[in-house]
């Protein structure tokens, strides 16, 4: 059996586990899902190109399940830089699940209004919630600005900003100011911790992972997990404290999610 | 976005590196925002599965002990019927459900925008730690809301398990239930959801007083059912072992006494007045959940 003929054979064999994986990759990144199958597409065809090179790199040394989710999740990230830039759904979209994903995708991303989002949900079977409801839903996800242009129709013109507006964007800007100045002191106060420390905070922090996945994904005992975050957390809390950076910081950054 | 190879990430989630190579991969992810947002996917994808296996095969195992308990069901029928025949009067008293059994018969549609109002005027803090029966009433109505809550994937779910968290912290040995419940709040996904609620509420239960506990999520099982104009919810076979235990509950205390009484010739009408039934078991409610009256 020649080379190829034997990773087409690997492939084959292992086509269900990177369509599920590849659909749950798709999820986790806030792929709309009608794009889902087209993601599962674009995943087997990267599999596939150079002779399967992807695969001819796979020496055995893990289960080839997981060598199969740690590619996909990095051809995932690709695949949303390709099609949509740096942006990402938040952790706290992903903490609060499909739908707020899907909310945050169509209002921060796509630039639609609330309604607009609200009736592509309702209309496509995602959810039976009002505008109301997936306003509450929203206040919940951090405002982030918009990465790139998104695309307006004229009716946008109807909507004339009020007076508030310039007092909004003075207030904005030193929000951000303070913010850039808090992530620079929690960086810096990450970067002093061991790196394991600092692998356990970013994937809680930043990456919204509970302490269940953490555990999973750093080989640790889950219990004993939660108190050592509990003390990481405090060690931070003072270290930033020092810096005259209050501890709600952390807070706002764990909203935000992508702080990095 | 980084020299680690996807495989040796791969190993390191295996758990098959040690020492030397499982520091260079910790290091890789400390200082990667790439790597270590890819780990992160990868980790929550693969335990998200794991975790499916793991209630399939749950589920496979309840399957199991199915079939082993309706033959034991039917031995015991059998043997229900030669005692009967040789003159013995034999009661079975069915035990009384938990709140995730109940969550689980109510028929619940959407979003659950209007759970029933808690009838007490009792606030949390205070409460808990000073534990009663009342207590207990109370917890096992805020295990049914929350567990509502939860079937119909509304985001409310987050702030009433971290409520719950804070309160069942304040009982003895509550600290793994608390955990529990905080779980639920940071859950990624509704399968993770259910199964910390499911540990969370028979922790809860077990801790703050079993029948009470029971008790007071029927009551707020009840009196969602019957906002729903669910006859399903009345006509389950654990009603009998529900109402004895309010009887026993009521016991020392007349006015409760007096609603539970009116509450037992309202379920026992046909129709169901819905509209009195629902007052009743409200009362019944509050009588049994505030402290003053319980006292």
């Amino acid at each position: 059996m020649t080379d190829v003929a034997r990773l087409e054979k690997v492939f084959l064999e292992n086509l269900p586990t990177i369509e599920r994986v590849s659909h749950a990759m798709a999820r986790r990144n806030g792929v709309p899902a009608a794009e889902w199958e087209d993601f599962v597409s674009w995943v087997k065809l990267r599999f596939i190109e150079d002779d399967y090179a992807s695969l001819s790199k796979f020496r055995g040394e893990s289960s080839i399940g997981t060598y199969l989710t740690v590619v996909i999740a990095m051809l995932a990230r690709d695949y949303r830089v390709q099609h949509w830039g740096r942006w990402r759904p938040t952790a706290a979209a992903r903490r609060l699940g499909d739908l707020a994903v899907r909310l945050e995708t169509h209002v921060r991303r796509d630039g639609y209004r609330l309604s607009e989002a609200g009736e592509i949900l309702r209309s496509r079977g995602d959810t039976s919630l009002s505008d109301r409801e997936l306003a509450d839903l929203l206040r919940q996800l951090p405002d982030r600005a918009e990465l790139r242009p998104a695309n307006v129709g004229p009716e946008k013109l109807n909507f004339v900003d009020s007076g508030s507006r310039a007092d909004h964007l003075v207030n904005a800007g030193e929000q951000t100011t303070r913010e850039l100045t808090a992530r620079r002191a929690i960086s810096d106060a990450l970067d002093s911790l061991p790196a394991e420390d600092q692998a356990i905070l970013r994937l809680h922090y930043f990456e919204g992972l509970t302490v269940a996945e953490i555990a999973r994904g750093l080989g640790l005992e889950q219990k004993p997990l939660y108190r050592r975050l509990g003390r990481l957390l405090a060690a931070l809390r003072k270290r930033l404290a020092l810096r005259g950076i209050r501890g709600e910081a952390l807070d706002e950054l764990r909203a935000a999610g992508d702080a990095e | 976005m980084t020299q680690i190879a996807p495989e040796k990430v791969a190993a390191f989630l295996d758990g098959r590196l040690r020492g030397k190579e499982r520091e260079e991969v910790i290091a890789a992810l400390a200082s990667s925002p790439e790597l270590l947002e890819d780990f992160a996917n990868a980790a929550a994808v693969l335990h998200d599965a794991e975790q499916r296996e793991h209630l399939d095969r749950h589920d496979r195992r309840s399957h199991f002990d199915w079939v082993v308990r309706r033959r034991t069901l039917l031995t015991g029928i059998a043997a229900a019927f030669v005692l009967a025949i040789a003159g013995t009067w034999f009661v079975s008293r069915p035990s009384l459900p938990d709140a995730v059994e109940l969550v689980a018969t109510l028929e619940l549609h959407g979003p659950v925008n209007e759970l029933p109002q808690a009838p007490w005027e009792v606030t949390r803090s205070g409460q808990v730690g000073q534990f009663s029966t009342a207590t207990a009433i109370r917890l096992g109505a805020r295990l049914v809301d929350l567990g509502a809550l939860i079937q119909v994937n509304d985001t409310a779910a987050t702030s009433a398990a971290l409520g719950l968290a804070a309160d069942v912290s304040a009982l003895p040995a509550g600290g793994g239930a608390s955990v529990a419940f905080r779980q639920i709040a940071t859950a990624t996904n509704p399968t993770e959801r259910r199964d910390a609620y499911v540990g969370a509420a028979r922790m809860t239960t077990m801790l703050a007083g079993d029948e009470a506990v029971r008790t007071g999520a029927w009551l707020q099982s009840a009196r969602i059912a019957t906002r729903a104009r669910q006859v399903s919810f009345f006509e389950r076979r654990d009603s009998r072992a529900v109402l004895a235990a309010l009887e026993r509950l009521t016991d020392e205390r007349p006015t409760a006494s007096r609603a539970l009484t009116l509450t037992r010739e309202l379920l026992a009408a046909t129709p169901l007045d819905w509209v009195e039934l629902e007052a009743a078991l409200t009362d019944l409610q509050r009588r049994l959940g505030s402290p003053a009256v319980t006292r």
